[in-house]
């Protein structure tokens, strides 16, 4: 089992950290011949104004350093995520299998709640590129250096949080597909042939199971995947905000992260809190479509929810950042 | 009518909260003339990072007021055109974390209608600054020439620099005083250039600048056309009975063996002809460098403070 | 070509001592009527000076009828056959008066007599000529 799981996540981290490696490399290199030349200074022209409608040359640049950033983060969110999804898919043959009565349900219940546990390790993701963004936004001779350039504060402020956004939820959705078209491709839509009748196979030293198969008829696939975007959303502009917010009066690099830290706490509360509450999500969870277990799912309308605070979270944020001090 | 290409009025900029509030600019009413070269002196804290912080935009004025071509830079839209118009090299040299090729291919992106790839070859040149090295492998000297070259390249209409001479060897001093001056002031069409520099180094300072500022404790002591004040300033030794221990231009008075020495601040030859008129001999009348007359200010609005204080304690 | 040598620290006004060594350059005849001068903006950048500096000295020796600026561009020495009887010789006492009374003034201080002083001025005088004319006879050479 640690073995299984130890593999999986080699596995996991090897495309992440070959490209990463192989990035260095090329940097280094580049870097080492550009420093035997000893070229003189003579940079490529600019493109004209008409690529990228009509933006100014500065914003321009910025926006496509922005844009490739977001697009590794892509990248990196669409694998992180089907990999946690199709993960007990690969991992199955051990643990509860022997006690379920059905391979399909049994697989179909081990890919929700990988899926509902994947908010965990998620929320990591979503902290450090919320921090990612806050950082040199506000502190460090980056941040110095834009905010003397003639770029106009909101331009800086929208390209850097609208490109992370973007790019972390298109990214789990992307990789939400994924996950889901391999699972077909394995089992076929395996959710539409679930037995509505547990067998009488099972005896009394079952009821675990069948209560967790019970709740799994009623638990709504779309909306845990639903849920796993507005709650990327809400917790990146959480962050975001108190990130941003005046309270914080810090002038060095060092000190932020560490009162970010606890934030990354804040996805295994929600965690223990959701699973050791009886009869599914709790109400405070409800109301803030945080769907993270089996059960009867929220209603959708209350999607919007998040959405509208982390629409709120991101304004006061740009609020904030007129006033900051670098 | 004299434009400003920075004038602030009563600008006060306080940091901390409460019984450990400090504040970093004090009531400054800064005057820097469109077309001049004008150099702000002050000792290590009097305030003229803060200021310079605060018309880049950086920080944003406690109270008071502070303009920049008579708008305010820490505000969008203005402040977009302020930047456009000013190049600016900051205290700790360090723009964007990047070998010189880079920051200077990154910077010429923002000021398209300006920035000139002859001038910042003319200036790798002058300045022998290396154009590959990583960043970290920078020397202070090397940064503060990168950050130069970015600035001086740009070409713009209000040069900022703060401790511009920080790490440069003499030769490198040199050529930047001699670039400042052949590249960094001649009109743009219709638009006289001016730069504005801090500086300790009052040698180099006393060379190019045509006004200058002394500041102390957050605020101006002094400011002017330094022609001007440089004959203001005059350093007596007088000789004889009952002479005048208070006069408007006085600024100090020294008891030596056999004299006092007056140093004036205003008005230097009605005051010796005051002297003579009432019999006291003037043994020497010397002018006064700027470093003098900086020392001199200083040490007296130090020794103002350090009365107003025994007075309160 | 043409050294000059400002001293930003001496108490002296930098455009003064400009004036004074341009005027030396060409009473020595180092410089000669007809001589081009660096433009403004180049003599404030070989000095490293403030050009408002060099402009304002430029001005003082073109109002004096030393220099003189050609419409299309170039300073030039001025011929000094048109210079000296441009001027009075009241202009030419006053002008002069501050500098003979600082020469009184230090030679009252190190208590030298008048009569060295008129010989100090004497040979001063002398030298000049003199050096003007090994000067002007090396060129015919």
């Amino acid at each position: 089992m640690i073995a299984s799981l130890g593999l999986s996540f080699l596995i996991f981290l090897f495309p992440l950290v070959a490209a990463g490696v192989w990035k260095i490399v090329s940097i280094q290199r580049t870097a080492a011949k550009a420093e035997r030349d000893a070229l003189p200074f003579i940079p490529a022209p600019q493109p004209g104004p008409a690529s990228l409608g009509g933006l100014p040359p500065a914003r321009r640049v910025f926006l496509m350093q922005h844009l490739k950033v977001a697009g590794y983060l892509y990248a990196m969110m669409a694998w992180t995520i089907a990999f946690i999804l199709t993960l007990p898919l690969f991992t199955l043959g051990s643990g509860n299998s022997a006690k379920w009565f059905n391979h399909s349900a049994y697989f179909w219940y081990s890919f929700i709640t990988g899926a509902t546990h994947s908010t965990q390790f998620l929320s990591i993701m979503v902290l450090f590129s919320a921090i990612a963004v806050i950082m040199p936004m506000r502190f460090g001779p980056e941040a110095r250096f834009y905010r003397t350039r003639p770029i106009p504060i909101s331009f800086v402020f929208w390209t850097k949080v609208l490109s992370v956004l973007t790019a972390m939820i298109a990214g789990a959705a992307t990789g939400i597909a994924l996950a889901f078209a391999i699972l077909v491709a394995l089992e076929g839509p395996i959710w539409h042939n679930l037995p509505v009748i547990i067998p009488r196979i099972l005896g009394p030293d079952d009821a675990d199971v069948a209560q967790l198969y019970a709740s799994l008829l009623v638990t709504s696939a779309p909306s845990i995947f639903l849920s796993i975007i507005t709650t990327i959303a809400l917790f990146f502009s959480a962050v975001l905000f108190l990130g941003t917010a005046p309270v914080l009066r810090v002038r060095s690099n060092a000190a932020l992260p560490l009162l970010m830290v606890p934030a990354a706490f804040v996805p295994f509360a929600i965690d223990i809190i959701s699973n050791h509450s009886n009869g599914g999500t709790p109400h405070f969870f409800r109301t803030l479509y945080i769907y993270l277990s089996l059960g009867p799912p929220p209603p959708l309308a209350y999607a919007l929810i998040p959405i509208a605070l982390a629409a709120i979270c991101i304004t006061c944020a740009r609020l904030f950042t007129n006033h900051q001090e670098i | 009518m004299t434009s400003y290409a920075i004038q602030t009025s009563a600008l006060v900029k306080t940091y901390g909260i409460g019984s450990k509030a400090t504040r970093a600019v004090d009531g400054l009413n800064l005057n820097v003339p469109e077309g001049s070269i004008y150099g702000l002196l002050g000792r290590n804290s009097a305030g003229k990072t803060t200021t310079i912080r605060m018309a880049m935009g950086l920080a944003h004025p406690t109270s008071g007021d502070i303009k920049v071509f008579g708008l305010n830079p820490a505000r969008d839209p203005e402040r977009v055109t302020v930047l456009r118009q000013v190049g600016y090299v900051p205290e700790d040299k360090m723009l964007a974390a990047l070998s010189p090729r880079k920051l200077l291919e990154l910077n010429r992106n923002f000021y398209p209608e300006t920035w000139s790839d002859d001038l910042a070859r003319k200036v790798i040149k002058r300045l022998e600054l290396p154009l590959d090295t990583a960043f970290i492998k920078l020397s202070l000297g090397n940064k503060t020439k990168s950050a130069l070259a970015c600035a001086i390249a740009q070409r713009s209409r209000l040069l900022i620099l703060d401790e511009p001479t920080t790490g440069l060897d003499p030769i490198a001093l040199d050529e930047l005083l001699r670039l400042l001056v052949e590249d960094c002031t001649a009109p743009i069409g219709d638009k006289p250039r001016t730069i504005f520099l801090s500086s300790h180094q009052l040698a180099e300072i006393e060379q190019i600048a045509d006004h200058i500022g002394i500041m102390d404790r957050g605020r101006i002591l002094l400011e002017g056309p330094l022609d001007d004040i440089r004959s203001s300033f005059r350093r007596l030794t007088v000789t004889g009975a009952a002479l005048p221990t208070t006069h408007p231009g006085i600024l100090s008075i020294r008891q030596q063996a056999h004299a006092t020495q007056y140093i004036l601040q205003s008005a230097p030859e009605a005051f010796a002809q005051d002297l003579i008129a009432n019999g006291a001999t003037i043994v020497e009348s010397n002018p006064m460098s700027l470093n003098e007359i900086f020392l001199e200010l200083c040490r007296t609005s130090e020794s103002t403070a350090a009365d107003r204080e025994e007075e309160f304690a | 070509m043409l050294s000059l040598r400002i001293s930003a620290s001496s108490g002296v006004p930098v455009y003064l001592q400009l004036e004074q060594q341009i005027k030396q350059a060409i009473a020595s005849g180092l410089l000669q009527s007809g001589d081009p001068l660096p433009s403004t903006r180049r003599t404030a950048a070989d000095l490293r000076i403030n050009p408002n500096t060099v402009a304002r000295a430029f001005q003082n020796l073109e109002r004096e009828g030393v220099i003189r600026t050609v419409p299309g561009g170039g300073t030039f020495v001025a011929s000094l056959a048109s210079l000296a009887p441009g001027l009075l010789k009241t202009e030419k006492l006053r002008r002069l008066r501050p500098l003979a009374e600082q020469l009184a003034v230090e030679a009252s201080q190190l208590q030298l007599p008048s009569t060295d002083v008129h010989k100090l001025l004497d040979a001063a005088l002398n030298d000049l000529i003199k050096s003007r004319r090994t000067k002007s006879s090396g060129d015919d050479q």
